[in-house]
Parts: structure tokens; C-alpha cells; sequence
């Protein structure tokens, strides 16, 4: 947090420099919320780019009330509800793990044979693709717990929610995943 | 407690969201409850799983396109307040030229129009039939703003 409102602060007194260091240090964590929350798509990078264009803009107003990754945060999943709006995009189902992955990459262990390696990237397009068909606003929520790490309180900041909501909608988001993906856990 | 607010704070209670007194309570009903502790289970792998899948790593020129994308949102900026204050400052030229040339233009009717108003203010108020006391006379001088002189004129030349 420090390290980030030091780089706020050079970035208002009129250092640039200091922006193009904030989007290194998050450009890979933004690209992967927006991957998680909505999928495989060919306009994501240029989500991305479109989460700093905006920060850049807002940030001589960033005030440290709250962290700035929480701020941060909070555009991206605002750009990204926008954007579900926009394409009404309620269920997608990826079964892509027969191609290649052009966005990303999957590390697979050295240790693992090509069998277990491609038995985990199944499992991880499923896991996707289960997150994909739930409500937008529980898988969000998931996403900023599970992936995030993110605590009720600070998702609750996130996205103007009350904790006690935070705490229905997680609650919510396994109860359908659990569903999506019963046959798995058999 | 209800068994569906218990499963909330299930859910809470893995992320250890809760306080000890709910926690007790938790752990006291996972004792006897089978479907709770399987949704523990489920929720455990799902977050295993979730945490596993690999984010994106945009490259080391991500940055280089984004400072690209501002620099030229502020090359359009500066273009557009250009633009805008040729329109501005053409516009002010614009009203003036015009005010002035109607000036110009209408000068010796709006010099001489009073002149004229004033006549045939007057004519009409020698005509008419109304009261004309001093009093009439003194507020129909001031409301117009016409001199005596010019009302005794115009009488006598009537």
C-alpha cells in the first residue's frame, strides 16, 4: 500500500513514469480478474486497456480512504459489468481445451506426464466454465473471495455491497457451482 | 436456527468470516449434519480449483500500448480545443461584425426614430380627448421624456 501511494503521489506531482510502473505492477492481476469474471473473449486485453485508460484519468481524485487495489478493483468489475450489460453475456460455455490457449498460458509441473497435464487444464475449463453460467453478481463475488483472497469486508467495499449481502451472494455462488459441477465431485 | 441460515454461516465459516460464539455453533451442528459437510468439502475443492486456474501475463509491452493510448487521447484533446477555440473566438467576431453592421446600417433611422416617435407621441396626446390639468401634463412629460419646450412646440405648430 505504501509502495502504491508513493507512486500515486509522483504520478500527481506530474510523473508520469510513476503511472506506467502502477500498470506493470497490476496489468497481469487486472487481466486475470477480467478473465475470470468474463471468460475467454477477444476484446479482454482491450478491456484492460480500457480499466488504466480510465484509471489514469480518475486518479489525480484518488483519495486513500480505501486501498488503492480495492479502488482499483472496483473499475474493473464495474467495466467488466458493463460489459456482460452490453454483450448479455448470462452463459458461456468454453470446451476450448482442445485448442490452444492464445491468451494464457498453463504451466503445467515438469514432474507431470502429458496425461495429468492435460487432466488438469480439463479441470480448470470446466471450473470455467462453471463460472461462466453462474449470475454475474455471484460469480464476481467467488472470484474476489477464491481468487482474490479478498476479505468480506473488502469485497463488501469492492462493490458497494453490505457484508451481510457479501456473505449471501459466496454462500449463493457455491450452492450453484456445487450444482454445476455435482457429477464431478462423485 | 433455521437450517438455511445455518448454511450461510457455513459458508462464512470457511473463510472463517464469523464470530467464536457463531463458530461453536457451526461446529456443533457439522457434527450432526452430513449436507453441511459436504457443502464444506465441495466449496473447499471448488476454491482449490478456482485459485488454480492460470491468470492471464500480458506482455512487457502492454504498458508501452497503453502510455500509446494516452498519448494519443491528448493529441485528439489538444486538436479538438483548438477546433473549439477557432469556433469560440469566430463566433465572438461573428456577433460583433454584425452588431456593428447594423449599427451602421440603421443609424440614421434609430438617430432620427426618436425624433419622430416623440412628434407623434405628442400629436396624439394634443389630440385626444382626456383631462390635461398640470398634473396629466407633468406625468405625460416625464413618462416619455419629452421637454415642455418641445410639447409647446408642437402645440403651436399643431
Amino acid at each position: 500500500m505504501e509502495d502504491d501511494l508513493k507512486l500515486i503521489n509522483a504520478f500527481k506531482a506530474g510523473d508520469k513514469k510513476a503511472f506506467e510502473k502502477i500498470v506493470k505492477k497490476y496489468q497481469n492481476r487486472v487481466a486475470s480478474l477480467v478473465y475470470l469474471v468474463l471468460g475467454k473473449n477477444i476484446d479482454n486485453e482491450d478491456i484492460v486497456q480500457e480499466v488504466f485508460l480510465r484509471v489514469y484519468h480518475s486518479l489525480m481524485r484518488y483519495e486513500p480512504k480505501v486501498s488503492f487495489y480495492s479502488w482499483l478493483y472496483r473499475i474493473v468489475i464495474n467495466i467488466c459489468i458493463d460489459e456482460i450489460r452490453r454483450k448479455k453475456i448470462r452463459k458461456i460455455i468454453t470446451f476450448d481445451f482442445l485448442t490452444d490457449n492464445i491468451y494464457g498460458s498453463i504451466h503445467g509441473e515438469e514432474s507431470e506426464s502429458p496425461v495429468d497435464v492435460i487432466l488438469a487444464k480439463e479441470k480448470k475449463d470446466i471450473i470455467q466454465s462453471a463460472l461462466q453460467r453462474i449470475s454475474p453478481s455471484y460469480r464476481i463475488v467467488l472470484i474476489l473471495r477464491e481468487y482474490n483472497d479478498m476479505d468480506y469486508k473488502e469485497i463488501a467495499n469492492v462493490l458497494n455491497l453490505s457484508v451481510e449481502a457479501v456473505k449471501s451472494r459466496i454462500f449463493r455462488a457455491r450452492q450453484e457451482m456445487r450444482k454445476l459441477l455435482q457429477k464431478y465431485f462423485e | 436456527m433455521r437450517h438455511n441460515k445455518l448454511k450461510i454461516l457455513v459458508s462464512s465459516y470457511i473463510d472463517g468470516e464469523i464470530g467464536k460464539h457463531e463458530r461453536e455453533i457451526v461446529e456443533e451442528h457439522l457434527k450432526r449434519c452430513s449436507e453441511c459437510k459436504d457443502f464444506i468439502a465441495n466449496s473447499k475443492k471448488i476454491k482449490t480449483c478456482i485459485e488454480s486456474i492460470k491468470g492471464f501475463e500480458l506482455g512487457n509491452d502492454f504498458v508501452l500500448r497503453v502510455s500509446d493510448l494516452i498519448e494519443k487521447e491528448e493529441r485528439d484533446e489538444q486538436k479538438w480545443k483548438i477546433v473549439e477555440n477557432i469556433a469560440r473566438n469566430s463566433f465572438a467576431i461573428a456577433t460583433v461584425c454584425l452588431i456593428f453592421a447594423f449599427i451602421l446600417f440603421n443609424y440614421e433611422d434609430l438617430s432620427g426614430t426618436r425624433e419622430i416617435d416623440k412628434n407623434s407621441i405628442v400629436r396624439k396626446y394634443i389630440s385626444c380627448e382626456t383631462k390635461k390639468d398640470s398634473i396629466a401634463i407633468k406625468m405625460f412629460l416625464s413618462e416619455n421624456g419629452i421637454s415642455k419646450d418641445e410639447l409647446m412646440l408642437a402645440i403651436m405648430t399643431k
